[in-house]
This record gives C-alpha cells, sequence and structure tokens, in this order.
C-alpha cells in the first residue's frame, strides 16, 4: 500500500515527465506552463543572489533558455524543481565569475563576508537607517526590519544566500538543495545552520528579539 | 547549567519530531534563556519564510518564447530523427542487397533459367553501387555508423550539455 507522500511523489513525476514530453513534441504552450510553474524558484534564487534588476531580468531569461535546450537531456532523475534550481544557481555563479565577484567570501570573525555590499532592492546598506528611532510607526517598523532582513542576506556569502532561499522560501529539502548547488548533504546542513546564526546575531544588534515578529 | 546550542536549536525548530528530544524538551521547561534564544529563532524562520514582494517581469516570459523559436532543442530533435532514419535506410538496403543476392544464388542453383530476372536485379543493384561499396564489412559499418553516432549524441553530447547546464 502506497502512502499519500509517495503516491503524490509519483504523481507529481508522472505530470512532469508528461509536462516535459509535450515539450519535447513540440508544445509551445507546455513550455509556458513550465515558465509560470517555475518562475518563482528561478525569480527568488536570482534575486536574492544578483542586486541588480536588469541582469536579474536579463539572467531569468537566460536560465529559461537553458532549460528549454536542455529538456531533452533531463533524465527524471531528480525532481524538475531541482534541475531547474540548479541552472539557475550556476547560471548565477558563472554570472559572479564573468563580472568577478566574489562567491564565497570567507567569513571573518564577526561572519562579515565583506563582498556584496548592497541590498537586494540595489541600495546600499548605509542607505537604510536602520535604527530604531527612524521607525514611526509599526507597519515602517515592520517594512525596515524586512529591508533589513534583505540587506543582511545580501551580505552573506552567495551559496549562503542561496540556500537560506531554497530552504524557507522554496521549502526545499536539504537533499534537494544539495542537488541544485552540487555540495554534500552535511554541508549544506552546516551552512544553514551557520547562516541564520549569523543572520539572528546580526539582526540582534539592530533590533530587540521581541522586535523581530 | 549547560544550555543548548545555536545548532541544536535549530535543529530542534526544523525537525520537530527528531528535534524534540527529551534532554532537548526537558532543559527547555525549565531555562528561559534558551526558551528566548528559541523564539528569536522562530520569529527569524517566520521572517525568512516571508517571500520578498517581487516578481518576473511579464515581458520576460515572452521575450524567452521569442527566442526559443527554432533554438538548438528543436535542431536536436530533427537531427536525432535524420540519423534514426539513416540507420534505417541503410539495414532496408544492407536487407535488399543479401536478400536479392541470396535468392538468385538459391534460383541458379535450382534452375540457372528461372534466375535471368533475379540476376539481372542484382547486376542492377550492383551498377547502382561502387565496387568499393559492395563488400559486405562496408555495408555492415554503413549499418553501425548512424547507430554509433546516435549512441554518442545520447551518451556523450546530451552528458556533456547536462554538466554544463
Amino acid at each position: 500500500m502506497l502512502n499519500g507522500k509517495m503516491r503524490s511523489g509519483i504523481e507529481r513525476n508522472a505530470a512532469e515527465h508528461a509536462l516535459v514530453q509535450r515539450v519535447l513534441h513540440g508544445e509551445r504552450d507546455a513550455f509556458r506552463e513550465i515558465i509560470a510553474q517555475y518562475q518563482k524558484l528561478v525569480y527568488h534564487i536570482v534575486y536574492r543572489l544578483v542586486s541588480d534588476e536588469t541582469d536579474r531580468e536579463e539572467l531569468c531569461q537566460e536560465i529559461f533558455i537553458r532549460v528549454y535546450e536542455n529538456l531533452a537531456a533531463f533524465k527524471f532523475q531528480a525532481k524538475l524543481s531541482t534541475w531547474i534550481g540548479r541552472i539557475a544557481y550556476n547560471a548565477c555563479i558563472n554570472f559572479f565569475k564573468k563580472k568577478r565577484l566574489p562567491i564565497a567570501a570567507p567569513l571573518d570573525r564577526e561572519g562579515t563576508a565583506g563582498a556584496e555590499t548592497t541590498t537586494g532592492h540595489g541600495m546600499r546598506i548605509d542607505d537604510i537607517g536602520c535604527t530604531p528611532e527612524h521607525l514611526p510607526d509599526a507597519a515602517a517598523e515592520k517594512a525596515e526590519l524586512y529591508a533589513c532582513l534583505e540587506r543582511e542576506i545580501a551580505r552573506l556569502p552567495v551559496p549562503y544566500r542561496a540556500l537560506i532561499t531554497l530552504f524557507h522560501l522554496e521549502e526545499m529539502s536539504l537533499k534537494e538543495i544539495a542537488g541544485v548547488m552540487s555540495l554534500p548533504e552535511g554541508t549544506i546542513k552546516s551552512y544553514l545552520f551557520r547562516a541564520r546564526k549569523l543572520l539572528k546575531s546580526r539582526l540582534l544588534t539592530t533590533f530587540a528579539a521581541e522586535d523581530i515578529q | 547549567m549547560k544550555h543548548l546550542t545555536d545548532d541544536e536549536l535549530q535543529r530542534y525548530l526544523d525537525s520537530p519530531a527528531a528535534g524534540r528530544n527529551s534532554r532537548m524538551a526537558a532543559h527547555l521547561q525549565t531555562c528561559s534563556r534558551c526558551r528566548h534564544e528559541l523564539e528569536t529563532y522562530r520569529k527569524l524562520f517566520g521572517l525568512l519564510k516571508s517571500a520578498p514582494e517581487t516578481s518576473l517581469s511579464p515581458h520576460v516570459q515572452e521575450e524567452v518564447m521569442r527566442c526559443i523559436e527554432g533554438s538548438p532543442m528543436q535542431r536536436r530533435v530533427s537531427m536525432e530523427g535524420v540519423l534514426f532514419a539513416l540507420a534505417v535506410l541503410a539495414g532496408m538496403g544492407i536487407f535488399a542487397y543479401f536478400v536479392v543476392s541470396g535468392a538468385v544464388s538459391l534460383a541458379w542453383s535450382v534452375s540457372p533459367a528461372t534466375s535471368t530476372a533475379g540476376t539481372k536485379l542484382l547486376a542492377g543493384l550492383r551498377a547502382l553501387t561502387p565496387a568499393a561499396l559492395r563488400t559486405p564489412s562496408v555495408f555492415v559499418l554503413a549499418l553501425v555508423a548512424p547507430a554509433l553516432l546516435y549512441g554518442v549524441d545520447k551518451l556523450f553530447l546530451q552528458k556533456m550539455m547536462k554538466r554544463e547546464a
């Protein structure tokens, strides 16, 4: 007897298989479905890793074109989302290499990567008034908290940013993230713990624990 | 009192079943400092789950669809079709050649007179192919080559592209 999780996995595989086959048989609308289904995943990865909006759009385009061109080579050995995530992550890494930007900057004692000094919104860290006295009301405080969080995520090394996004936003398992980032599961786990510890301590330098909600 | 480490607190929240072992649960019941730390992590995880209010620009999808018109995958599929067709044609050619030559030999051994038509057909087939190509090994190669190409494409090129992706 199959349990619910296994059954849904089999159904998902069958649906992915059918969708990919439709694309391989030249059905253009099927590829639109793939874009619609995975654009959030791709955009979240690109958004967290690359700060410039024009670069983000170009990368997203490039990623989906690569997905299309390589779809015939997809052997269903992993979930389609893992495969597309890997293409997106590798495209971002290649982008960093091309621009000669640091990817895995070693963290100093306080955990500062010191590489990327812009937020996800393309603002410089210094541009954000990140002190409670600048916050007029609860909504503004929440917005500021999110801005601070994004800023702190942007300060993390690239692999940390990617896995925080994949684990918390995309709710991927450690095994799937290991597949996306081509790293051992144990490394992913230790990076994740370190990244969150860093974020917690950095947010606490600005906000009281009670304000983080 | 030994407090829970950051890793333990995070594990406790990540996997409720594994994390809620009796030692951690018992400690959290008595230690307000660790409960406070746990609560901070819980709030942080909640924040991290909130998606940034962003989305892919609508024109990106249209641009992708425009770019994939006649992109390599389409050519790739048709290349596979050509190779498959070549393999089938070569196979049919070999089959025809050996069937006709075999039939002619058989007919000649039974009655040389009845083999005239077959002999003419075989001569015609031979005239169509250069002498150098009429050896069985060349025909076997002709059959195997497209299959080999197809195999190389499937096993090697696609694996390479996958790695590249």
